[in-house]
């Protein structure tokens, strides 16, 4: 994929996405990321301390829109909304920064899977081992409320220390960075 | 992601009711009937097929797991404990990474799991022609036939996922292996055709009501179903 004619690609290593437009990508991914975590907040608080129950407890989205929550695409579109994200930005980390995104890209593909098997029995009426509702392959082992809320933190907490390792490099990290997120040696900004 | 805001039911289904399309499971089927023949096809064609490519491999292997996945959701219950599925389906992941992996790292033990693989294939494919012949030779119990078809049909298709990345040492080993994988794939294409027209029983959950003969006068028996 590219932009106009004469300018970068956008994609891939050293497209724009993971060169001079890598840190404004990751603020408009973290911000995507963080609302999502509030809806969920907003939803156990709803649950948990307001008493609510779940039908109503649809965090502030489901408010306005109840219908929105309860379809199976919002929820497989925020997850391979975050796959994607999670695969074309890849490229900006180096070193330990990039250890901890693939982690968590990969817990995300796993993630995904999961909602591709619920979006699949919900439009074929095929549930998994005859259950009588759509059912995710954890739910097999761990008889689970909140099992996709874990999944959550589970990506998100490699996906934030893979942040604040790509923001706080080493030497021969920073060396190898070409991103925008790079900043200048501490050495260098002294002198 | 999850919303458990679905009334009671939500902490069992996620909270997912809407969808707006019901394309049903014909379209599962017709997968699984492709995916099942794709990945026979290249166990019993082995022997005389040059060595495959890592990107052929990887295409077997995945076929072999959207295949069992495609089982999971078409069976209807499986003979075996729900816990192993999730063992099962990471059986089928670790043969992809096997095949994919070129991180110089693990190069040695890389090797080493792919000449040892036929040693997870044997089992596996021992176990899963045991099932197909229990429910083509009546030793399944009555009305299980189906059930013991796509437990047969899972384990098979892990075993010939190991068997496409499995570089055994010696000739005997190598030979004996791609015909057990040849004969195993025979019986794949079979098993799962036999399931996929077998008579679907009543949904899990819903009762099901029969028809028998008491005194030469008929009645009608409700059936528990439950699901599970």
């Amino acid at each position: 994929m590219t932009t106009t004619a004469g300018t970068r690609r956008l994609l891939g290593p050293d497209g724009l996405l993971n060169t001079r437009h890598h840190k404004a990508a990751l603020m408009v991914f973290m911000v995507v990321v963080v609302g999502h975590w509030a809806e969920h907040l907003v939803q156990a608080y709803q649950i948990y301390v307001l008493g609510w129950p779940r039908p109503q407890a649809g965090g502030l989205l489901g408010l306005a829109f109840p219908w929105l929550v309860k379809s199976e695409w919002l929820h497989y579109g925020y997850a391979i909304v975050m796959l994607v994200a999670f695969i074309v930005l890849r490229h900006g980390f180096v070193g330990r920064g990039r250890t901890w995104w693939n982690a968590a890209m990969w817990i995300q593909v796993w993630h995904h899977f999961e909602h591709l098997l619920l979006l699949v029995q919900a439009m074929t009426g095929a549930y998994l081992l005859g259950k009588p509702v759509p059912t995710s392959i954890a739910q097999l082992v761990f008889p689970r409320v909140e099992l996709h809320l874990f999944y959550n933190a589970i990506v998100f907490v490699p996906m934030v220390v893979a942040m604040v390792l790509h923001l706080r490099p080493r030497p021969e990290e920073r060396a190898l960075m070409r991103c925008s997120c790079v900043t200048p040696a501490p050495a260098a900004a002294a002198a | 992601m999850t919303w458990g805001g679905a009334g009671p039911a939500a902490g069992e289904h996620h909270g997912h009711l809407d969808l707006g399309i019901d394309i049903g499971p014909v379209v599962l089927r017709i997968a699984l009937l492709a995916a099942v023949p794709a990945v026979a096809g290249f166990a019993m064609l082995r022997w005389a097929l040059p060595e495959p490519s890592r990107r052929a491999v990887a295409w077997v292997v995945g076929a072999a797991a959207g295949a069992a996945t495609l089982e999971l959701l078409l069976s209807g219950g499986l003979d075996l404990r729900e816990q192993l599925v999730p063992v099962l389906l990471a059986a089928l992941a670790l043969p992809m990474y096997l095949a994919l992996s070129r991180d110089p790292r693990f190069a040695p033990r890389v090797a080493t799991a792919r000449r040892g693989a036929v040693w997870v294939f044997w089992p596996l494919a021992v176990v899963a022609v045991l099932r197909l012949g229990a429910a083509w030779f009546g030793t399944s119990p009555p009305g299980r036939t189906a059930t013991e078809l796509h437990t047969g049909v899972v384990l098979g298709l892990v075993a010939i996922a190991w068997f496409g990345i499995a570089r055994p040492r010696g000739r005997v080993v190598t030979i004996s292996t791609r015909v057990g994988a040849a004969v195993l794939a025979l019986g794949l294409v079979a098993g799962a055709a036999q399931a996929m027209v077998l008579r679907p029983g009543p949904p899990p959950g819903l009762a099901d009501v029969q028809t028998v003969d008491v005194g030469g006068a008929a009645l009608d028996v409700v059936v528990p179903n439950p699901p599970g």
